[in-house]
């Protein structure tokens, strides 16, 4: 029989697993007769926002995708929206954009960090075609 | 990861890794003082070991207290008679792992990992990077990474790369942290980092510390990196400069690139917004000199969504003469439903003469749209004096602008 000593120590693995499992805040579901990998974000914002409130910038690119309709398949890039989201929150708020619907744009939004850890915050782009790009993810603290 | 059958069992509910769990943290807490049970509660002075609980001193004595025993170094070996405040500290952190989430479990994580790391940084950072992949192990390798650079950024930056958890997120913390005491040894370790990611992120964090204590030797290094670190370091620095001296911030990115740079369109932007806050009437002065181009409009789309509460006519001026259909469109809204946040009276008394500025039925739309939500009878009235139904309040004063 195995005892419970050498047991222990799969078993607090598999609690810490279970522990540290967070959930990615849903996305709506794509526009399925688009073929279009979304927007791919990029921030250029450290992690560390001087004095909490700052600040949080990045580019959002899109490279186009491919819808088929009666007149053939067309191709288009444009970033529609780039939308945030504070870890905990089920609001997606809206990034302002340098430049919409084009296919490359700086995105920029204000925040204001507090607590000693700061936040997760959460950034997905949607292009023109309504394609969902991967969620990025990202704590801000707050810095000196 | 598969979870083997056992571990899935449930005894009244609860799973049964979790009852588990919790019999060896009371078991290890018995041997520690009762402050050490809070999980919110600083660390009882016990540090972690990388076996089970079942080490903890039989003798039930409590453990020396880091106020009044000697830190070994992170690097000393671990000396016999901190065993004791290993375990405990150990338990500490699987209670806290068991019974918080989110926020509040890394912030009573925090002290715990600042504490392990002083006794043993090697095992606590082998600890974070066994986590299961995801936001919390990213979570607990910044903290760790925060305390360690602190301590000993050298020993942090050379484990990093092999640990399995470097990513842009790890490599801006280090870095970040690091560049506050040594921004040429942080500089030299980003620049050795393969991944362009990575070393972008890295960069970016050095030169946002940098520029807030030097922004000159900064600025100067920043402008040394490849262009495709520049852009990104070149925002950081004009984040950190501009926060204290906008105006040397902005003449700094005029003298990067006279024409406007799409690669610093990110850069002007932050020194719009801040530097909007302070002097809203200097921004417009910059802007009116630089050259038509989708960065100005970008810029100027900024300053008036900034400005939008503090001096929304000329706000409403800028926004209203964006040369792109969409970003005029979306920054008139912005900027009225930021001006009606701020003071909906006088936006109400004040948007009627404004409408002339808005003969797009575009622009006029998203106002509507805008007060739909807000103050439907508003709308309605706006709606009437647009269409000459009712005039505007004070059509027989003058204008204020």
């Amino acid at each position: 029989m195995t005892s419970i000593s050498r047991l222990l120590p799969v078993l607090i693995l598999a609690g810490i697993s279970a522990a540290g499992a967070q959930t990615i805040p849903p996305i709506p579901t794509p526009n399925p007769a688009v073929s279009d990998a979304g927007p791919v974000i990029t921030l250029t914002t450290p992690a560390s926002i001087p004095g909490g409130k700052g600040i949080i910038s990045g580019t959002a690119k899109d490279a186009g995708g491919s819808s088929g309709g009666t007149g053939g398949t067309t191709s288009t890039a444009g970033v529609k929206e780039v939308l945030y989201q504070f870890e905990g929150d089920t609001k997606w708020r809206k990034a302002k954009l340098a430049l919409p619907n084009k296919a490359e744009t700086t995105f920029f939004f204000d925040v204001k960090i507090t607590g000693s850890v700061g936040r997760r915050i959460y950034i997905r782009g949607v292009d023109v075609q309504l394609g969902e790009g991967d969620i990025v993810g990202r704590r801000f603290r707050k810095g000196s | 990861m598969k979870i083997p059958a056992f571990a899935r069992r449930r005894v009244a509910g609860i799973p049964l890794p979790s009852i588990l769990i919790a019999a060896a943290v009371l078991i290890a807490l018995r041997s520690v003082p009762p402050s050490s049970k809070k999980p919110a509660a600083p660390p009882t002075g016990s540090a972690p070991q990388d076996v089970a609980p079942s080490h903890v001193s039989p003798n039930g004595s409590p453990p020396a207290t880091p106020q009044n025993s000697p830190q070994p170094a992170p690097s000393d070996p671990k000396p016999a008679s901190s065993e004791p405040r290993r375990a405990a500290l150990k338990a500490a952190i699987q209670e806290i792992l068991s019974s918080l989430q989110g926020d509040a479990r890394l912030e009573s994580l925090s002290p715990l990992l600042a504490e392990w790391i002083q006794l043993d940084a090697p095992a606590a950072a082998s600890w974070a990077a066994a986590l299961p992949a995801g936001p919390f192990r990213s979570d607990a390798v910044g903290e760790l990474l925060l305390h360690w650079a602190a301590a000993d950024p050298e020993k942090a930056a050379a484990w990093l790369p092999g640990s399995g958890s470097l990513d842009p997120e790890s490599a801006s913390t280090l870095a970040g942290k690091w560049a506050i005491s040594d921004p040429a040894k942080a500089a030299s370790w980003a620049a050795s980092l393969s991944n362009q990611a990575d070393r972008t992120a890295a960069r970016a964090a050095i030169a946002g510390s940098w520029a807030a204590r030097d922004p000159l030797n900064a600025a100067a290094w920043a402008q040394s990196l490849d262009p495709s670190d520049f852009p990104a370091a070149a925002t950081a620095v004009a984040d950190a400069w501009s926060r204290s001296a906008p105006a040397r911030a902005a003449a700094w990115l005029t003298s990067l690139s006279p024409e406007p740079n799409p690669a610093l369109e990110a850069a002007a932007g932050t020194v719009v917004q801040h530097w909007t806050e302070q002097n809203p009437g200097a921004v417009s002065q910059w802007l009116n000199a630089m050259p038509e181009s989708p960065q100005k409009d970008s810029a100027a789309s900024l300053f008036a969504l900034a400005a939008a509460p503090v001096a929304p006519t000329d706000a409403m001026l800028w926004a209203s003469s964006l040369a792109d259909d969409t970003l005029r469109r979306d920054t008139v809204a912005g900027v009225c439903e930021r001006w009606y946040d701020a003071a909906p009276d006088e936006f109400k008394a004040q948007i009627p003469a404004q409408l002339d500025l808005l003969e797009e039925p575009a622009l006029r739309h998203g106002i509507y749209e805008m007060l739909y939500e807000k103050d439907p009878e508003f709308r309605l009235t706006l709606l009437k004096i647009a269409d000459g139904d009712i005039p505007p309040p004070g059509a027989d004063s003058p204008d204020v602008q």
